[in-house]
């Protein structure tokens, strides 16, 4: 017992992190204070509006960290199919209780407080592939448990489709990411993905020949430079092939299957057609607050794109955009390394893990703030086109805030533990 | 060992992604904050700053005796925002919006709540941010609704939106409306609101505008604005009373004859000022409505009122005289193949020159001009355009029409020109060409243009005086001119105008009958005729001019029975309805007692000069205020009670103020205090009751 307490006070917890979880949490409620400056209620701490909200928010999810880091660390093993399907039974409930805002069933009212159950799923979620992959962890990875894997991950990304909230949905996909570290995906696959995803882009870009052309060059290149087996020329060559007929199909597909408003969507993104009052409103909104930062920014408090409203959700999903514009390159590069900093730790301390619970678990929660924090910031610059999601510690919303939090502090509490915890699944 | 590096290598390529996009994220940064910062910077700016055309308040229009006959209202579009903040949450609008559809309903009444509701529920679920609910809406109904369900949350978070703009409106409805006429955007305008469009209108102003939270745009920083300057009052000649009367007249005798159109002048002799014009058009049977000008713009044969213009030149020339005699023969001449006739069946027999205007002979008068000027048509055509008949009167506001008197030298001209012409045929006049000529041998053979605008006024100070234009100061001798007068009031007395003869007063004028021609089939198609009168009133002292035009009456088509009873009615109701000319009231004397007549204060000077003209012996132990003429002072703040408005006025714009001004009478109470030296150019508001 006394050695538990020593523990928990002492050098076992990882202080770098919570350090940058509390400097992310700050940066956010000063960017709230902007986004949402109200002139009759200007004080950061003033309760009727959303920075002083968000203050609350900050205060409880400390409190709430601080119980996660005193409980027993196997609770959260233990824990875990209870509280996934706790989860999706709120899921499910959601959708018939659920009170519509801005046009996604998404929350369920508890007297003053707002609950939003997806928020909580991405947790279960990733505590559940942490605990099932770990029970499999004996065997070599097959594709069974990959399949069991993938479908404890659809379950609730189908039930949260339904609300409709796609932003969420698509946040459960990086935990794919999970599946290559632990070998179920091979490296081949990804890189697969890769070209293809690169392809696709090229060729909304560009016409169909020009692509093909370059594939074509680049074959003859590896043909010339590789050793000229039979088998390299001959893959090469059906390489080249399935390219092509790719290439030939996405542009048949985007041409003739996609609606013209995606199309637009499609364009816009990727700067083919300029549309500042249609579809590429936001975005542009979003470039001109950022843009318009420059390289020190505006000021605290003097963004006039983020003060005037220009940009939608600014305290939530946009919120990258006041950070952008009060604070310049400067500040959203230092947000950005911060952020970075965090992932890496993140990455670090899940490798150093013995149980594989923890490790696996460590990845999830990599994958999902990071998947956060590159759609996110991505919509905001423009690189990948609107989703709605928040940017993890900083947007406005407690719900977001706590289970981010949640997620954060049961990675710190298993690798503080990491020394007594060798076998968890014997457990 | 082969594992262990394939783990390794697993979690270096984790590293590696995260490294790269968080390069690749800073490198968008890079660009879009540093390389092309300036650009997104611009754009900043100019959505959150604006120039907005601030609107100026359009000048009204006034009759002569003050009544407004123009003015502008504010009037709103409502608008509304579905996502507007308050209403955002689904639960809140659905729960109010029923409540705010049967307050619009019930307010409208042209939709039922039902469908009110349907409409606001779509525009909801299309996310309308400018759904359009009314148009037109009232200054009073805007406050009103603003009171409603969802619209009482706040201005910002009700989501309604009042779009403001200003509404042309004419409190005496029809009156005059086309000579006040109308500008609007893509349409030509017409009347005064159109002539004057360079002074009513003013020049808008420029403010530069800020956009801040909520969506709202303030003014950054009101010395960059470009003031607007608001539009000058125009005062017309037009008087409200006698448009009234004219325009009743004329109406009522359209509908009685059922006739196409018709229109009166009615003009001081002695200023050219236009007291009442109206103008109606058969829309359908029995509905009139002023749809054009004819006054102005209908260049048209006049007919037999032209005959004064052939008699003034024939006496003046010396060829005749009132008392020649002439032999009408039994009513018909022929002359160059053309038989004329007179009205008069049978013929009037050997009769004077006078007698044959009074009862209007055609046979008589061609008879005596070709007879003088068939040798010399020109000599006649050409002392006519002398009359300046053939000009344009140079009006005020555009349209008039062009006249046309023919000389020898006119292709068209043949051998039957010279009597057509003398008769009120093969010529174009217009109404008021025509009443202007009438007016000159009114006014003693002096001849002066018609106006209709008399001042321009800017805050009360006028900035443009407009005196009628003199075409001629005689156009003919005194001789003649005194002839011409007898003549016309003959026709009155005992001639074809005894319609117009009144025991009140004496009238002079001259019928006139002409058959139209019905356009690509001349005069053979079927006969329209137009029935006028020209003429003046009180013979003996001439006040008056006036002339009634109607055009195709079905019921009878004699001047005479037409237009003659319009010009009589008019007549004798302006004339009980002016106290000017009544003879009896210039004798008035004011008694000379102890009771001091009550002045408005002003001008010591003035005062004076009024007492000591209405006989006064003023009593200075009264008087108490001393002058102030002299303490004048710019930014010092005169004591105005007790003022007129005219006084006021002129002390106030000395000492550099501007005045907004409620109530008549005396000034009671004003907004600064007196005395006070204050800044320039500060807007001072006056009560006078």
């Amino acid at each position: 017992m006394t050695n538990t307490n020593r523990k928990f006070f002492g050098s076992d917890i990882d202080w770098l992190t919570i350090f940058l979880w509390l400097a992310l949490c700050v940066i956010g409620w000063f960017n709230i204070h902007a986004a949402v400056y109200d002139i009759e209620n200007p004080s950061i701490l003033s309760l009727n509006t959303n920075y002083g909200k968000q203050f609350i928010f900050i205060l409880s999810a400390i409190v709430l960290g601080v119980v996660i880091l005193v409980i027993d660390s196997r609770f959260y093993s233990s824990i875990a199919p209870v509280f996934y399907v706790i989860t999706l039974l709120l899921l499910i409930v959601v959708l018939f209780i659920g009170r519509n805002v801005g046009g996604n069933q998404a929350w369920i009212e508890l007297g003053l407080f707002r609950l939003q159950p997806s928020e909580f799923a991405k947790l279960a979620a990733c505590l559940m592939l942490a605990k099932y992959l770990n029970i499999n962890s004996t065997k070599n990875p097959n594709l069974q448990t990959l399949a069991v894997g993938i479908l404890l991950l659809l379950i609730p990304v189908i039930l949260i489709m339904l609300q409709p909230d796609t932003g969420s949905a698509l946040t459960f996909f990086a935990l794919i990411f999970v599946f290559y570290r632990e070998g179920y995906v091979p490296g081949k696959v990804l890189l697969i993905g890769g070209i293809s995803i690169a392809l696709f882009v090229l060729t909304l870009l560009y016409t169909e020949w020009i692509v093909i052309a370059i594939v074509g060059l680049l074959t003859i290149a590896v043909i010339y430079f590789s050793k000229k087996t039979r088998s390299n020329i001959i893959s090469s060559v059906v390489i080249f092939i399935s390219a092509s007929i790719y290439v030939l199909g996405v542009d048949f597909a985007y041409n003739n299957i996609l609606q013209s408003h995606q199309r637009n969507r499609v364009e816009v993104l990727l700067g083919k057609i300029d549309d500042p009052r249609g579809e590429g409103y936001n975005v542009n909104q979003s470039l001109i607050a950022i843009g318009s930062g420059q390289l020190l920014g505006k000021g605290y408090l003097e963004g006039t794109q983020t003060k005037y409203n220009f940009v939608p959700e600014q305290s939530t999903d946009f919120i990258f955009c006041t950070i952008g514009e009060e604070w310049g390159f400067v500040g959203s590069a230092t947000l950005v390394l911060i952020y970075v900093g965090l992932l890496l730790r993140l990455i670090h301390i899940a490798e150093r893990q013995r149980s594989s619970f923890a490790r696996i678990y460590g990845y999830g929660v990599v994958s999902i703030l990071f998947f956060h924090f590159f759609i996110n910031i991505g919509m905001t610059l423009g690189i990948v086109p609107v989703i709605g999601i928040p940017l993890p510690f900083i947007s406005y919303g407690g719900s977001s805030l706590w289970s981010f939090t949640i997620l954060l502090f049961i990675l710190i509490k298993l690798d503080a533990n990491r020394k007594g915890l060798f076998n968890i699944q014997s457990i | 060992m082969n594992i262990r590096t394939d783990i390794l290598l697993r979690a270096y390529i984790s590293f590696g992604i995260m490294v790269v996009i968080a390069l690749a994220v800073l490198y968008k940064m890079f660009i879009i904050q540093l390389v092309q910062g300036d650009k997104w910077a611009a754009m900043a700016d100019s959505l959150s700053t604006r120039y907005v055309d601030i609107e100026p308040a359009r000048g009204n229009i006034y009759s002569v005796d003050g009544s407004l006959l123009a003015t502008s209202v504010p009037e709103y579009d409502i608008r509304m925002d579905l996502l507007a903040p308050g209403i955002i949450d689904d639960d809140v609008f659905y729960s109010k919006v029923d409540s705010l559809a049967r307050s619009l309903s019930s307010f409208f009444g042209d939709k039922s709540s039902a469908q009110y509701t349907r409409l606001l529920r779509s525009a909801r679920t299309q996310r309308n941010r400018y759904f359009l609910i009314k148009r037109d809406v009232s200054y009073q109904s805007m406050k009103k609704m603003r009171a409603f369900p969802i619209f009482n949350l706040g201005i910002m978070k009700g989501g309604m939106i009042a779009e403001q703009k200003n509404k042309r409106i004419l409190p005496f409805k029809t009156l005059a409306e086309r000579t006040i006429g109308y500008k609007n955007e893509h349409v030509q305008p017409v009347g005064l609101e159109g002539a004057y469009a360079n002074y009513i209108d003013g020049e808008g102003g420029k403010r530069l505008v800020q956009r801040i939270a909520g969506g709202v745009w303030m003014p950054v920083n009101p010395d960059m604005d470009v003031a607007p300057v608001d539009g000058a009052d125009i005062i017309s000649t037009i008087d409200i009373g006698m448009q009234d009367v004219a325009q009743r007249a004329l109406e009522n005798q359209l509908i009685k004859s059922n006739a196409d159109n018709g229109c009166v002048i009615l003009m001081e002799v002695a200023t050219g000022e236009i007291r009442a014009v109206a103008n109606y058009t058969k829309v359908s049977e029995g509905v009139y409505q002023e749809k054009f000008n004819y006054a102005i713009a209908q260049s048209a044969e006049p007919g037999s009122t032209f005959k004064l213009a052939s008699f003034l030149v024939a006496i003046e020339d010396g060829k005749i005289d009132t008392g020649t005699v002439v032999d009408t023969e039994d009513g018909t001449y022929r002359v160059a193949g053309k038989t004329i006739r007179d009205s008069h069946n049978g013929g009037y027999g050997k009769i004077s020159a006078k007698r044959a205007f009074e009862v209007s002979s055609n046979t008589a008068i061609t008879k005596l001009i070709y007879t003088h000027y068939k040798d010399n048509p020109a000599e006649f055509t050409k002392h006519l355009r002398r009359l300046h008949l053939n000009e344009k009167l140079g009006l005020q506001f555009p349209g008039e029409g062009s006249p046309l008197i023919k000389t020898p030298e006119s292709k068209s001209w043949s051998k039957l020109s010279l009597t057509q012409i003398s008769y009120g045929y093969e010529l174009l006049m217009t109404p008021l060409q025509m009443l202007t000529f009438y007016n000159a041998v009114a006014n003693d053979g002096k001849m002066i243009a018609p106006l209709f605008v008399r001042e321009i006024r800017r805050l009360g100070n006028t900035i443009e005086r407009y005196q009628a234009r003199v075409i001629d100061e005689s156009i003919a001798s005194a001789t003649t001119i005194k002839k011409l007068q007898e003549m016309l009031v003959g026709t009155v007395e005992h001639g074809t105008g005894t319609v117009a003869k009144n025991a009140l007063f004496k009238v002079a004028g001259k019928t006139g009958t002409a058959q139209m021609a019905d356009g690509a089939l001349g005069y053979r198609g079927n006969v329209r005729y137009q029935a006028s009168f020209a003429g003046y009133f009180p013979a003996s002292n001439p006040k008056y001019s006036m002339i009634v035009v109607i055009q195709n009456p079905r019921n009878g088509y004699y001047a005479a029975t037409v237009a003659g009873p319009v010009f009589n009615e008019i007549a004798q109701r302006v004339y009980a309805g002016d106290i000017s000319m009544y003879q009896s009231y210039n004798s008035f004397k004011s008694a000379n007692n102890n009771v001091q007549p009550e002045t408005k204060r002003g001008s010591q000077e003035a005062i004076n000069r009024l007492y000591a003209e209405f006989g006064v012996t003023r009593n200075n132990a009264i008087e108490t205020t001393p002058s102030e003429d002299k303490d004048i002072k710019i930014g010092k703040v005169p004591d105005l009670i007790g003022m007129g408005l005219k006084d006021a006025l002129h002390v106030l714009g000395n000492a550099g103020f501007k005045v907004s001004v409620n109530g008549k009478g005396k000034v009671v109470n004003q907004s600064l205090a007196a005395g006070e030296q204050l800044a320039k150019n500060l807007l001072i508001s006056i009560e006078l009751k």
